[in-house]
């Protein structure tokens, strides 16, 4: 597989612009320097836990008897029951401010940037590619253009304000749903296909 | 599945590293030789509990006979829930927390024993071919459960809080995937006997 096939893919699938959104309406209680960080460090952290998966990830997953299938419908399980905490978020209770918990690698890291789909890519690139060093400056050059895009999330907040952020929230969720639907199916038509061989 | 698999599934659902913080707060205020003597005693415990499971599984399976996949959904959906507490935590302690000196709950039963696990070594002892590999497994599974347990005040000083939240979060990642494989499997097992 070509050098930038595999950045391309990795870029695509851990889709940073299509969740940019997303994470705007995850950090949105914290002020902008703090988004910052925070998403940097998520960003860094989802390198740091698809990089030992180049390297590892099969026989991690061997190891506990855990199929391919399986990687699909968690992550995209994960990603809707995300989604459904966006549509209907947990009521703020009386108070005035509370003080939010900050987001640490659940839910942005993973499943978010480093998901089901990225772990199943990674898979399936190391199997055809043998040279893990390539893999991993693959990984490298598509995760600075993923932190780029993430860090720079936070100034869409500018843009939109208050009510935009909530109302995006809102649709956010519900498209996010339905990308976690289409993961889920897709992972359960690889199953049924297993069901019906075996 | 061989004797590493099982061992290394039993591992990471007894999650001790993920459990470190709560068992600090459990044992807090105790002197550092009780609380290893707790520890032990706890371990000794769960060990009964789980050795019970295992050959009792096969016997309660048999007495109200779910099916196969009943088992393996019930297993997975247990985990399953498990695993999201530990990603999404949800507010509020804990609630089993009781007076004086722990015995058995929380620690023993569910903290080490949960009932995922428990179901899991149910589950284990029908379904792994040799029989001693789920015994062996759970032993070793223990050993290490156990040797973290003990060097949770050191571990603890070493990883802080946030390296301690970042294992368990990686943890409730692997849980999670466990869990879904497991109802899988059970749903296979649902087209596989109809």
């Amino acid at each position: 597989m070509n050098f930038w096939d595999m950045v391309l893919r990795l870029f695509l699938i851990a889709n940073p612009i299509g969740v940019v959104p997303v994470f705007v309406a995850l950090v949105k209680d914290f002020d902008a320097a703090r988004q910052r960080r925070i998403l940097l460090r998520e960003s860094i952290i989802s390198f740091l836990i698809a990089v030992p998966f180049i390297f590892v990830g099969k026989y991690f997953l061997d190891a506990l008897d855990i199929e391919s299938y399986a990687l699909s419908v968690c992550g995209g399980v994960l990603v809707l029951i995300i989604a459904i905490k966006m549509i209907f978020p947990d009521p703020v209770t009386e108070g005035g401010e509370i003080v939010k918990k900050e987001p640490f690698i659940v839910p942005i890291a993973t499943p978010m940037i480093t998901g089901g789909g990225v772990l199943s890519t990674i898979m399936i690139i190391a199997e055809q590619e043998k040279n893990d060093m390539n893999i991993l400056l693959a990984a490298c050059v598509a995760w600075i253009a993923v932190t780029i895009i993430v860090v720079c999330s936070s100034y869409l907040n500018k843009i939109l304000g208050k009510r935009g952020l909530i109302a995006m929230e809102q649709l956010m969720g519900m498209l996010l749903a339905l990308l976690a639907m289409n993961i889920i199916v897709g992972g359960a038509q690889n199953f049924m296909k297993i069901l019906q061989g075996g | 599945m061989g004797l590493f698999s099982v061992t290394l599934t039993l591992f990471m659902i007894m999650n001790p590293l993920g459990n470190i913080q709560e068992l600090l707060s459990i044992l807090k205020g105790i002197p550092a030789k009780r609380q290893k003597q707790i520890i032990l005693r706890e371990l000794g415990i769960a060990l009964v509990a789980i050795l019970f499971f295992d050959f009792m599984g096969e016997w309660i399976l048999s007495q109200f006979a779910p099916r196969m996949a009943a088992v393996h959904i019930t297993a997975g959906v247990i985990l399953f829930i498990v695993a999201l507490r530990i990603l999404f935590p949800g507010k509020g302690a804990n609630g089993f927390r009781v007076e004086g000196e722990p015995c058995l709950v929380p620690i023993a039963i569910p903290i080490i024993a949960s009932p995922a696990l428990l179901a899991t070594i149910m589950l284990y002892a029908k379904t792994v071919p040799n029989v001693m590999d789920t015994i062996y497994a759970a032993f070793i599974a223990l050993a290490a459960c156990g040797a973290c347990y003990l060097a949770a005040n050191f571990l603890f000083r070493t990883l802080r809080e946030t390296g301690l939240l970042a294992i368990e979060k990686l943890m409730g990642m692997v849980l999670i995937l466990i869990a879904t494989q497991q109802v899988l499997h059970g749903i296979f097992h649902f087209f596989a006997t109809t």
